[in-house]
């Protein structure tokens, strides 16, 4: 390769470079095509428990509109503002669901840009927020002040941040503990990476099923009592940007995810 | 709801880990039946089982554990025994075999206040009748 390289011309070597760029575009294209089949074809498996996270927020709004219909019938009036807010709840539910399913297959490069790192959890945060004051959740926030700018898909990180903290959600209302529950979320750097962390003090992983925990096709009510895609979905995107996404014991038996996010991006790693 | 609050006024314990689903249960059970308590995982509902007495125990086949199987089992043992519904979204042929010979009867999400209704007098009303039926010795 040496003795080509010095004996070649210039155009000799502006041709081996465009080939070497053609056939690394084909390699992406292939890759992405690849992680669509994939996608694709867990859908297929991912229907049993699609069908479980429709069926729950859909019998509320059965019972809530049949509720309604008994009532205008006999010239009562139909929904309180309290039913018609778990109406909207349940609606909320299911187009969460579909609104998960669709982003699961969607077919989109990642479009990876200077962007500070505090900014997905920041509005990730921002969204949840209601959800945590409605169900007297307390959130701790721990930023580091010298969080760098990285080169990231803001709206997909986002989404990661947006799982995570509605999973740490989820987990904290199934114990008797909230309305004094708490979820803990930092972000901070080293070198290389920015690491957030989203910790809750729900019930945590059973030991036998961690392994599973961001497998799409693994579905327990108790962990995903929102879409149960978002973890799945969630580790797909992480390793987009060449990271890592783990799940750690949090102290007091609670879930810690931790996420790693190369500070340069994801064509560095 | 649809119907009158029952005259018997069954005491019914309602089993449902989904806090949305659980809030809108236990709205339509308490138009139309006076006592409803509500347990949010199988332990608690263990628990209320062994310090009250139900007439009916409606459950959610997949709550954390016990599920809501091993819960209508255990509430089955009781004496007298309350009647048991266990609710699912997917049961498969097995799951509904097991919840019959579990004696408790099989409602399948999604469903609707009339459906609920229809199933919950039906089992009170059969409860009734096995409690009024003359014991072979």
């Amino acid at each position: 390769m040496l003795a080509f390289m010095i004996n070649a011309t210039v155009e000799e070597v502006d041709d081996l470079v465009k080939a070497l760029r053609d056939e690394r575009d084909e390699l992406r294209r292939t890759q992405e095509h690849l992680i669509h089949a994939a996608k694709l074809s867990a859908l297929g498996q991912l229907a049993g428990g699609v069908t479980h996270e429709l069926n729950q927020p859909l019998t509320a709004i059965r019972i809530l509109v049949t509720t309604a219909q008994a009532r205008m019938r006999a010239g009562h009036p139909g929904l309180s503002l309290e039913e018609l807010d778990l109406l909207g709840e349940a609606a909320g539910q299911m187009g969460g669901t579909v609104d998960a399913v669709r982003t699961f297959a969607r077919r989109n490069a990642l479009r990876p840009e200077p962007i500070h790192a505090a900014e997905p959890l920041r509005h990730a945060l921002r969204l949840m927020q209601p959800c945590f004051h409605r169900d007297e959740i307390v959130v701790d926030v721990a930023l580091a002040d010298d969080l760098p700018a990285i080169v990231a898909d803001a709206d997909r990180l986002q989404q990661v941040m947006v799982n995570l903290l509605a999973n740490a959600r989820d987990a904290v209302m199934t114990t008797q503990r909230h309305p004094q529950g708490r979820v803990s979320v930092a972000a901070r750097a080293d070198d290389h990476d920015v690491i957030y962390t989203v910790e809750d003090d729900g019930p945590g992983v059973p030991h036998e099923m961690r392994d599973l925990v961001f497998d799409p096709f693994f579905t327990t009510k108790k962990v995903g009592e929102g879409t149960g895609l978002g973890l799945s979905i969630s580790y797909g995107i992480v390793e987009e940007h060449g990271g890592t996404i783990v799940y750690e014991n949090a102290e007091g038996g609670g879930a810690r995810f931790v996420v790693r996010i190369p500070q340069s991006g994801p064509a560095a790693s | 709801m649809t119907t009158d609050k029952a005259a018997s006024k069954p005491r019914i314990l309602l089993v449902e880990d989904d806090v949305l689903l659980r809030k809108v249960l236990r709205l339509a059970l308490e138009s139309a039946f006076d006592s409803v308590h509500v347990a949010h995982d199988g332990n608690a509902a263990l628990e209320a089982l062994a310090n009250q007495h139900f007439d009916l125990v409606l459950t959610d086949l997949k709550i954390p554990a016990p599920d809501g199987l091993a819960l209508a089992l255990e509430a089955r043992r009781q004496v007298p025994p309350p009647a048991v519904v266990v609710m699912s979204g997917d049961a498969g042929n097995d799951d509904a075999l097991r919840i019959g010979a579990c004696g408790a009867s099989l409602l399948s999400k999604p469903f609707d206040t009339r459906e609920l209704l229809l199933v919950l007098e039906s089992v009170l009303a059969q409860r009734a009748d096995d409690e009024n039926a003359p014991k072979r010795r």
